[in-house]
């Protein structure tokens, strides 16, 4: 049962990863052609809105959460792939309680970040996003329903806090802190 | 360890850091409220804790999307999708996961609404 509850978790979380890419697709080619007020580097004429600098912050927050997310519901949905027979018992439970523990990240900050991505979609869309014309307020109201449903956010932060944490006294959790700092430690 | 990177990677390195250990700190606090028997502290929390760990998470991801990049630029590939791997992982180091140590603020020392925040909510 549980193997397919937390498959259904990791499920609802890329729904988020999907969501946000749309959003962010829809938003920059948006920004690409409207034109309005003149970017601080521009001489003459109205700019495409992409020339302001706090539209690229929207839409590069926008890349970047999705980026992230998809990145931690990859790396959730390769510690549960199915191993072979005989494979290594230590690794699979590893792999296993990896899973675990990133599941309901998975879950719950991708359709939290999916429901911020499609609100700036919205943002750069100005009055056109409020609208249903360009159907960007239809990818926030997609999104909405994602941090509510298979376990609201709010539970899976308890399930994170409460019983992952907790997995082998605290192994499982500083074992893959550790596996961040490796991959920190070789950016200079 | 041998470093990678270079300057398109800006400030990601430190940043990055900081986050991992304010993750790591929160993480220690968290385990020692449960231990100590003091459930609701570690619930205050749990939220922003989530959050806290996306964002280490998801920004060494990044990272190592970036490393991979670099390295595919080092051989000699001149597709644009490799320095565009490197700039997304510094913006999120350095604009998004900065949160981090408000964060592990909020998990580590914002639990005194359980005593009297429901005061708050009368008016």
């Amino acid at each position: 049962m549980f193997t397919m509850m937390n498959n259904a978790r990791l499920g609802v979380g890329l729904q988020g990863v999907a969501i946000a890419e749309r959003a962010y697709q829809q938003a920059l080619s948006y920004a690409r052609d409207r034109r309005q007020g003149r970017a601080a580097s521009a001489t003459e004429g109205a700019s495409a809105i992409i020339d302001h600098p706090d539209v690229q912050r929207m839409l590069l927050t926008m890349k970047a959460l999705t980026g992230a997310s998809r990145g931690i519901c990859y790396l959730t949905a390769g510690s549960d792939r199915p191993r072979p027979p005989g494979s290594d018992e230590a690794a699979r439970k590893a792999a296993q309680a990896r899973a675990s523990l990133l599941t309901p990240v998975a879950k719950a900050f991708s359709t939290d970040i999916g429901i911020e991505v499609a609100s700036l979609g919205i943002q750069v869309h100005g009055g056109m996003g409020f609208v249903e014309e360009t159907g960007a307020a239809q990818h926030l109201r997609d999104a909405r329903i994602a941090a509510i449903y298979e376990g609201t956010n709010g539970i899976q932060a308890i399930d994170l806090v409460t019983r992952k944490l907790p997995l082998e006294n605290g192994a499982v959790v500083r074992g893959q802190i550790a596996a961040m700092r490796l991959i920190a430690e070789r950016v200079c | 360890m041998l470093k990678e990177g270079g300057p398109g990677f800006g400030h990601t390195a430190p940043r990055l850091r900081e986050t991992i250990e304010a993750l790591d700190r929160a993480t220690g606090y968290l385990l020692k409220a449960l231990g100590s028997n003091r459930p609701d502290e570690a619930l205050a929390g749990a939220t922003p804790y989530l959050r806290l760990f996306g964002l280490a998470q998801g920004g060494t991801c990044l990272a190592q999307a970036a490393l991979a990049a670099n390295a595919a630029v080092k051989d000699g590939s001149t597709d644009p999708a490799h320095p565009a791997r490197i700039a997304l992982a510094r913006f999120f180091a350095e604009n998004l996961a900065t949160a981090s140590r408000g964060l592990e603020e909020t998990v580590t020392g914002g639990g005194g609404f359980l005593q009297d925040g429901v005061l708050a909510l009368a008016g």
